[in-house]
């Protein structure tokens, strides 16, 4: 009986101190990924700040001298159609543009949600409602901006090289303004009394690829917005998480 | 001698003994945390998969929409002036009334869940054969369907409403070129441009009704393919509710 009750207790202690291993061990794993967590949150904070700040530097090229000069383009070409302006008075408007806004896009940096997904990490978000917004954010709304940037890439650039090349009124004109390279200050004005430029500018066809790209500049303001708003929001989520957990 | 063996074996059984329910246990404990991680990932499945329902359906909506009766009006504008039953002042006065016709809208599926069941081997603790089929074709094979179509859908929707129809003010771009900014087209916008010989050019051409033809097919297609996923999609929202 004596010799039964020792090798019982022989075994409750080796059982006890085996579980209790595990569950030191099972203690040490939820805090280690509660940790890595914590770390990867500042890390998705850190990504959308950045994000944050190259969407703005895009929509303020809305509030730019550019986007207001890309108005008054639409404007004169509309008023040279209707029959209201000549060939001159364009030419002298136009001549008063200062360029048209660039044809920027946004690359958003989604490593830290790719290295959360491939570490199995997003599983251990408890939030439903914020993992249900980051992959939103990360699966659906970079692939559509991905692929409206390739869009707005493509008529950018059809724009400014074949549809209205007047290289010191567009982006690469700032590269032309000093060096070697630095073109002469009646550039622009040699330029416009050429007949081809007469020909390109009060085409019917030049009104089209101005709407063109007009309309897929707005649009992808109206995208980035769209943007800006899911990014505040996650932001302001991910900032409560890591307030609560301090 | 045989009373120290038999000590010996006993201490051994018991040793082995603790041991292997200690293991047991912890087996136990990992399976619960196995089933605990599927379940939390099936709910997010089912979130990924609503949320892809709602945009299916407001692509799939557009049927119904104004923008749709304009593409078919525009069908039958040009119909009717290669058939010489109207001449290019009607069909004008016709385009005037026209709504803003539909956008290529495309269709971009949240498939995070799945790449962070895949990649952390859940996946195949997952019992139901069928289940784990259905998810696989929906993320695998559907998903690279809908997105190279995706790619030919933009690219036709691209090149109609910036060179073969480039009306902007009856493009979904009329949306955002006619709302407040300094950008902002005048109201007779259409008007004035349609009175271009360029205008007219476009529109009464033979080309239009082929580029037309291409885009309302590509645009039908389209809605096909997105009814077809729409299909998938709810039969996995209900395997899944069921178990749930």
């Amino acid at each position: 009986m004596k010799n039964i009750i020792k090798y019982l207790s022989d075994f409750f202690m080796v059982f006890l101190a085996i579980s209790l291993g595990f569950l030191a061990d099972n203690f040490r794993e939820n805090y280690s990924i509660k940790r890595d967590l914590s770390q990867n949150f500042n890390s998705l904070i850190n990504d959308l700040k950045q994000d944050s700040i190259n969407m703005q530097n895009i929509m303020l090229l809305k509030k730019s001298k550019e986007f207001e000069d890309l108005g008054n383009l639409n404007n004169v070409v509309y008023l040279y159609h209707k029959g209201e302006i000549s060939w001159g008075q364009m030419k002298d408007e136009i001549k008063t543009l200062k360029g048209i806004p660039s044809y920027s896009t946004l690359f958003m940096d989604n490593s830290t949600y790719k290295n959360m997904q491939s570490s199995g990490l997003l599983s251990y978000i408890e939030d439903e409602s914020i993992k249900n917004r980051l992959s939103y954010y990360y699966e659906v709304i970079l692939k559509r901006l991905s692929d409206n940037n390739a869009s707005f890439d493509k008529v950018g650039m059809q724009f400014s090289n074949k549809d209205f090349p007047f290289v010191t009124l567009n982006i690469n004109g700032e590269y032309l303004k000093e060096g070697f390279t630095k073109k002469a200050d009646d550039y622009l004005e040699i330029q416009l009394n050429l007949n081809s430029s007469k020909k390109i500018l009060t085409s019917e066809k030049f009104m089209f690829d101005l709407d063109s790209y007009t309309g897929e500049f707005m649009f992808y303001n109206g995208l980035m917005k769209t943007i800006m708003s899911y990014n505040q929001n996650l932001l302001k989520s991910l900032y409560n998480i890591q307030n609560q957990s301090l | 001698m045989n009373k120290n063996i038999f000590k010996y074996f006993i201490d051994f059984l018991m040793v082995f003994l603790a041991i292997s329910l200690g293991f047991l246990a912890d087996n136990l404990r990992e399976n619960y945390s196995i089933k605990r991680d599927l379940s939390k990932n099936y709910q997010s499945l089912i979130n990924d998969l609503k949320q892809d329902s709602i945009n299916m359906s407001v692509i799939l909506s557009r049927d119904e929409s104004k923008n749709f009766e304009s593409l078919v009006k525009l069908n039958n504008l040009i119909y009717n002036f290669h058939k010489k039953n109207i001449d290019w002042i009607q069909m004008k006065k016709e385009i005037k009334t026209l709504e803003m016709l539909p956008a290529y809208g495309t269709l971009f599926m949240d498939n995070s869940t799945f790449k962070n069941m895949q990649s952390s081997g859940l996946l195949s603790s997952i019992d139901n054969e069928d289940l784990k089929n259905e998810l696989s074709y929906y993320y695998e094979v559907m998903l690279k369907r809908l997105s190279d179509n995706n790619s030919n859908f933009d690219k036709i929707g691209i090149e109609f409403y910036n060179k073969n129809f480039p009306f902007v003010s009856l493009s979904f771009f009329g949306r955002f070129v006619f709302g407040e900014s300094i950008a902002k087209k005048p109201d007779d916008y259409l008007d004035v441009q349609l009175d271009l010989e360029t205008s007219k050019e476009i529109l009464t051409s033979e080309k239009l009704m082929f580029d037309l033809d291409a885009y309302t097919g590509e645009y039908l297609f389209y809605k096909s393919i997105i009814r077809g996923v729409y299909e998938k999609n709810q039969n996995l929202l209900k395997s899944l509710y069921l178990i749930k």
